[in-house]
């Protein structure tokens, strides 16, 4: 459709009810019709210019007419009357809903929804309450994907050529599963992650390597890239280790020295608990991304034969609870609006990313077109939530998980009705959204200072006090709620010894239903703090 | 079963009166409470007054946001399936198996040579992609068919599985874009609407709603 009948169109569908006439419509739908009347009304005369401007303006005039008589010929508009110098007035003769509908039945042209749209949340976005992933990119990219090593059969350029391709589509992470498919070829993997890394360096994303050290054959290899990944201080890499308590028991030795390698660089380590779940975890900027369980197992078998990899997540949004309570009040009905809205836009976006997938996501569809519609079978979107309060001192916790949890019913309550009203119309279409919390390094500077008390532990024994159970448990059933994933940091001095943290390690691992954790060790200016390790 | 109403508003009133009075509860693949009635046929005689009426009023609600009338009119017009969807009607109407245009090739020109026809039938339903019982995406939307009576275009769909609060008020609202646009290249009337639908149903959740609908005059 063309522009100006866009423009038209768009006019009488913001005033349904006027009349409009002719000079009017062009003022309204042509930009450059103000800058002739500038130059008509302006004091300095120029006949040339004015002739110019003249012609210009008839030239507006007949352009914007051709378009309305057309729309009138077609019955959307009518002229309802003709003026004094015989000036056409035009009406809309449909309903504006059906302005659509009528100026669809006359062509055949594809639907292609705007590029940018108007988000019914703004308002929250400069009250700081409210944080798009990647505004300016919001609809252009995805979050974040994972790739199964197994497809690339130990192939590592052809691994990173996807990465690299991938890259330009992605706003926050890559994530490799099975990497220890590749640990074998010990030498060539550091390079090639070293050269990933600088690539994802480059564009300011995070890559994940997932690796289950019970199948790694080659366990000198993966002690090897702990070591180039620490010591290089690779900021945009995160190796995610999938461990049982079983792992620790039969590898003490290896995981001494992986934790070494961590605690005296002063670098985080990821645990995730593969006991508690076979969904892999990514390590994004603002947070971390799992899948369904369910829905992972039923995409598990392809993954690696067929299928090259899935989008995890498409759009991100980030909200500070504490600015959000500050400002609105602790009102219920007005957080579960709030979402509400929220939800709305996520589906909009994800609409325009569906209808213009081919102009969007080039590259991810030309890697494998056939199974373009696999590769979003699992996608979702986030609500990441900022100083939630559950380590809040006075805070009642019991609000706040059920605040959540009602939340969390309404929107997939929202999400079904989505799918189901999308399938009934013939566009069989994915719309989740996952709830999960957002990284202090990623909103720092734009949401509120971290509002959280901090609980020191002195060792093993304070992982069995009453305030860690307490802790632990909250933390447990967010693990439930927020069902995009969730990570538990514990912080712990780099002097601790080896043994001693792979003692912890194996506590959480046997004891707590927590899916990830991550010990984040603190170097020498942090021993004033005059605890060994603290949970954060 | 038949419903005959002169306007699309009516009919799908009666019709979801009909299902939520007599329909039979079952939980459906996806564990959700639905509840059906068999064989439903609707007729709307003068759908072009009120053909978007349902979807203005099911806007109204903020429990859920209906697409745009384009994005719906477009399934049924665009010949290009976006690389997402398993499927689309567009694409099986104007380019059935990559190669075959059941609209502008066949429908068109034979209403035009003979407008009296009874062969204007088209079907969305692809044995090649569609037989597999593991394939959860496969249309609702089975058949059309096409008839000029008294310079009229009537037409009919036959629905295999048809979610009649939301799904059905879409599902007239495309077949009316699609009949449009053969009855602007075979220059005939607008005639009526009818949808046949095996398995008519509406699910638990959206009882509710539904009653709010029957309420209101």
């Amino acid at each position: 459709m063309n522009k100006t009948e866009v423009a038209i169109l768009n006019l009488f569908q913001k005033f349904p009810e006027r009349e409009l006439s002719t000079s009017e419509i062009v003022k309204q739908v042509e930009p450059g019709f103000e800058k002739v009347n500038e130059l008509l009304n302006s004091p300095i005369k120029n006949k040339d210019m004015i002739k110019e401007a003249k012609l210009t303006k008839a030239k507006l005039h007949r352009k914007v007419l051709y378009y309305l008589n057309k729309l009138n010929y077609e019955g959307i508009i009518e002229v309802s009357r003709e003026g004094a110098k015989g000036e056409k007035f035009f009406m809309l003769s449909v309903s504006p809903e059906e302005i659509g509908f009528a100026s669809h039945i006359h062509r055949t042209s594809v639907y292609l929804p705007s590029k940018s749209i108007s988000v019914s949340f703004e308002g929250y976005e400069k009250e700081k309450i409210l944080l798009r992933l990647d505004q300016d990119k919001w609809i252009e990219r995805i979050n974040s994907i994972i790739l199964d090593a197994r497809y690339f059969k130990k192939d590592l350029s052809k691994l990173r050529r996807f990465v690299e391709m991938c890259l330009p589509f992605v706003n926050d992470v890559i994530a490799i599963s099975r990497c220890e498919e590749f640990l074998e070829q010990s030498g060539q993997v550091s390079l090639m992650l070293s050269k990933m890394h600088s690539k994802c360096s480059d564009y300011d994303k995070k890559i994940s390597f997932c690796v289950d050290i019970s199948r790694s054959e080659n366990k000198e290899a993966l002690l090897k890239l702990i070591g180039e990944s620490v010591e290089n201080r690779w900021e945009h890499f995160t190796l995610v280790l999938e461990v049982s308590a079983k792992d620790i028991q039969e590898h003490p030795v290896l995981f001494e020295k992986i934790l070494e390698f961590y605690s005296k660089n002063n670098e985080t380590i990821y645990f995730k608990n593969k006991s508690l779940t076979d969904t892999p975890y990514l390590v994004g900027k603002s947070g971390i991304y799992t899948f369904s369980e369910t829905e992972w197992e039923n995409v598990s078998d392809e993954l690696g034969e067929s299928l090259y990899g899935v989008a995890c997540s498409q759009s991100t949004v980030m909200i500070d609870l504490e600015r959000f309570f500050e400002k609105m009040g602790e009102r219920e009905e007005i957080f579960i609006d709030f979402l509400n809205k929220i939800a709305g836009s996520l589906l909009e976006v994800n609409s325009i990313q569906r209808r213009r997938s081919e102009e969007l996501f080039t590259n991810l569809i030309k890697l494998d077109r056939e199974r373009i519609k696999h590769f979003f079978s699992l996608s979702k979107n986030y609500i990441r939530f900022w100083n939630y309060g559950w380590k809040k001192i006075d805070f009642n916790q019991e609000y706040l998980k059920e605040l959540i949890r009602e939340s969390k019913r309404q929107i997939d309550k929202f999400c079904i009705f989505e799918e189901t009203i999308y399938k009934s119309c013939g566009m069989p279409t994915r719309f989740r959204i996952a709830f999960s919390s957002a990284f202090h390094n990623f909103i720092k500077d734009k949401f509120t200072a971290p509002s959280y008390t901090r609980v020191a532990v002195g060792g093993l024994n304070d992982l069995f006090s009453d305030k860690m159970k307490e802790i632990i448990g909250i933390k447990e059933s967010l693990f439930r709620i927020f069902d995009g994933g969730d990570v538990m940091s514990f912080h712990c001095r780099n002097e601790t010894s080896s043994a001693e943290l792979l003692r912890e390690v194996s506590f959480i691992l046997n004891s707590c239903r927590i899916n990830l954790f991550r010990l984040k060790f603190i170097g020498g200016r942090e021993k004033s703090l005059n605890l060994r390790s603290y949970i954060k | 079963m038949i419903i005959e109403e002169k306007s699309t508003l009516e009919a799908w009133k009666k019709s979801l009166k009909l299902v939520i009075e007599n329909g039979v509860d079952f939980r459906d693949e996806n564990s959700r409470i639905c509840r059906e009635f068999f064989n439903l046929g609707i007729v709307i005689k003068e759908p072009w007054d009120d053909i978007t009426k349902p979807i203005s009023i099911l806007n109204k609600f903020r429990e859920w946001k209906f697409p745009p009338l384009e994005e719906i009119a477009s399934i049924m017009l665009s010949k290009k399936l976006a690389p997402e969807y398993s499927y689309s009607y567009g694409p099986r109407l104007f380019n059935f198996q990559g190669k075959i245009n059941q609209i502008d090739n066949f429908i068109i020109p034979l209403l035009k040579n003979n407008p009296n026809s009874r062969r204007g039938t088209v079907v969305l339903w692809d044995h090649k992609e569609d037989v597999n019982p593991n394939k959860r995406d496969i249309p609702s939307l089975i058949m059309v068919d096409f008839k000029i009576r008294e310079n009229r275009l009537n037409s009919s769909a036959v629905i295999r599985s048809n979610d009649l609060f939301f799904g059905w008020t879409a599902n007239v609202y495309q077949l009316f874009v699609l009949s449009e646009y053969i009855r602007k290249e075979t220059g005939c009337d607008r005639g009526l609407i009818n949808t046949i639908s095996f398995s008519a149903h509406v699910f638990e959740d959206q009882f509710e709603f539904i009653k709010k609908i029957l309420k209101d005059k």
